[in-house]
């Protein structure tokens, strides 16, 4: 289910996502999430029985717990990918923390954070990267903080190509 | 998670890892001095990290302006790759180590060349030569006690000059205790520049890609 964790209203320049009767996994999914961080009031969710393939945009914060494959974009917000999330995707966003499993190249404008229960398969570009103890990775990580900027292209040929480049076949965005 | 196949935790029975070591190391001193060198002069150079991530170590190169990549290269084999024959095993290490863009200026081997086997090493020394930059630096502990510890250790960078070396769990196995010209041998892309003899029971490396 594509729902807020926070309230249920459905403010003006978002949208919510229905995929069916709400299952039990889901909302436990959704009712598991963290508190947002401090200043973001609103944060959606793709809870653990959403199963996405293409492209995420939007406004606000996102908490993943399903699985999403392609590209996510919320290069002014924070996404997360919970601890039942699974994602290959390249994600641009402001910060990105990882409790889940990731395959796919991670830009973040302020800060990257692999938590002890995550994994990522890719390559990290943020100004700050923290690697807790016990997480998994293997791959690039560049801290030039121009290499970070998602719309900084030119930076990007210091890392392989990203793994999420393949045909999309939605758009949920 | 299938790209990080091995089992990373003591096996059932094994008795707790013993607690961290601290040790002045001089070949990372000395490596770190060059990659600090080539940075200052505005390269951005690649430090190829072979053994787990570590969010010290990380936190630790992140102020040296040079681009990090981490490959726990152990781990990342499947089972049973290095008592592969080498044919299979350099397909194996190719899959596991992917040719960087640009060549590393330092690559931290840690105590990696001590899992393998002489003719894995020399398929993991065409690897490496195929990963580092010409003139530029493999750093490598060799055991030079009759045991090592069963798996890799980890090696945590405390500063500049100290690094800290965790076990995990205590059970051991015989060390190949590789000497100088076997390595040398072994890995003929490389030429032993420096050599420091530890009394922890591990000689130091560092290992010169050849121009």
């Amino acid at each position: 289910m594509w729902k807020k964790d926070e309230e249920p209203l459905t403010k003006p320049g978002t949208q919510q996502f229905s995929s069916g009767p709400s299952t039990p996994s889901a909302a436990a999914a959704s009712s598991a999430s963290r508190e947002p961080e401090p200043g973001s009031l609103e944060r959606a969710v793709v809870g653990a029985s959403i199963k996405i393939n293409g492209e995420l945009g939007g406004s606000e914060d996102l908490l993943i717990q399903g699985q999403v494959d392609g590209k996510i974009d919320l290069a002014q917000h924070t996404v997360t990918i919970g601890r039942s999330g699974r994602i290959s995707a390249d994600v641009f966003a402001k910060t990105v923390h990882v409790e889940g499993e990731v395959r796919g190249n991670l830009f973040a404008a302020e800060q990257i954070v692999v938590h002890k229960t995550g994994s990522v398969n890719g390559n990290l570009a943020s100004p700050r990267i923290s690697l807790e103890d016990g997480c998994k990775f293997k791959g690039n990580i560049d801290m030039d903080p121009q290499a970070a900027d998602p719309r900084a292209k030119s930076t990007r040929p210091n890392l392989p190509p990203p793994i999420g480049e393949r045909p999309l076949t939605a758009i949920a965005k | 998670m299938s790209w990080f196949k091995r089992n990373d935790s003591p096996a059932a029975g094994a008795q707790p890892a013993a607690l961290p070591v601290r040790h002045h190391s001089l070949a990372f001193e000395t490596a770190l001095r060059e990659l600090e060198r080539e940075a200052a002069s505005g390269s951005r150079p690649l430090l190829l990290d072979l053994g787990p991530a570590l969010g010290p170590n990380v936190e630790f190169f992140s102020e040296r302006a040079c681009r990090l990549q981490i490959v726990d290269l152990y781990r990342s084999l499947p089972d049973q790759a290095l008592a592969a024959e080498p044919e299979q095993l350099a397909l194996d290490l190719a899959s596991a180590l992917p040719t960087p863009t640009v060549g590393a200026t330092l690559v931290l081997a840690w105590d990696l060349f001590n899992y393998f086997r002489l003719e894995a090493l020399a398929a993991l020394g065409l690897r490496l030569a195929e990963c580092t930059a010409p003139g530029g630096i493999v750093l490598a502990l060799v055991a030079t006690h009759k045991d090592m510890p069963a798996r890799p250790q980890r090696y945590r960078i405390l500063d500049p000059k100290t690094l800290e070396t965790t076990v995990d769990g205590a059970s051991t196995a015989a060390a190949p205790r590789y000497r100088q010209p076997e390595l040398e041998r072994a890995l003929p892309a490389f030429r032993v520049e420096t050599t420091y003899l530890l009394r922890a029971g591990m000689q130091e490396y560092l290992l010169r890609r050849r121009k």
